[in-house]
């Protein structure tokens, strides 16, 4: 099992580093919330495994709440968008 | 029984995160923003899924095990949601697919 989560946290890791870059290059404000949420979707995965390596019952609480986090952040966002446009004040389309 | 479950376990936990990664590359190769909410939501959830499915098999069963199938239904509930959002938005916003030669009768 100490192969597997290696290799998984390995896998989420390079994950995370792709959606970073993702988010710093996106344009737009749709694409950096959609990166946004895959980020969050990374981050749970990594608590799922982090929950089979540790076995603490704390970071299940955890899981929870960043679905909750990522729900309504990327629904904000959505609302901006739909009455403001997708570009942010100042940024060339 | 134990080695069986940590099989089944691990291959969750390997399927999932390998969904993860393709929802993390598709994001670069899609060609517009309606394909890239596809790609961030569909490979994404399945991960989940399968990575929480996967750690439900290795807590002991009781309170953890509720937790984790809430928050798995919380986010089968709420990825197609938020997506669905997004996409409506970036419709409303004018955001153009990819191929412009599709007859659009849509004004906004």
């Amino acid at each position: 099992m100490t192969v597997v989560t290696t290799v998984c946290m390995s896998v989420l890791g390079i994950s995370f580093l792709l959606v970073v870059v993702f988010v710093l290059r996106a344009r737009g404000l749709v694409d950096r919330s959609l990166g946004l949420d895959t980020m969050m979707s990374v981050a749970l995965n990594g608590l799922a495994v982090a929950i089979v390596i540790t076995g603490q019952a704390d970071i299940v609480d955890l899981t929870l709440l960043i679905s909750v986090l990522a729900f309504i952040g990327t629904i904000t966002v959505a609302r901006f968008v739909e009455r403001r446009g997708n570009t942010v004040t100042g940024e060339e389309e | 029984m134990d080695t069986v479950l940590d099989v089944v376990a691990a291959a969750a936990l390997l399927t999932g995160t390998a969904f993860t990664f393709i929802a993390a590359i598709g994001l670069f190769r899609m060609g517009d923003v309606y394909g890239r909410i596809h790609v961030a939501t569909k490979p994404a959830t399945l991960g989940i899924a399968l990575t929480l499915f996967g750690a439900m098999l290795q807590v002991p069963f009781g309170s953890m095990t509720t937790r984790l199938v809430v928050a798995l239904a919380f986010q089968f509930w709420s990825i197609p949601a938020s997506s669905h959002m997004l996409g409506r938005a970036a419709r409303r916003a004018h955001v153009a697919p990819a191929h412009p030669d599709v007859v659009d009768e849509f004004d906004g």
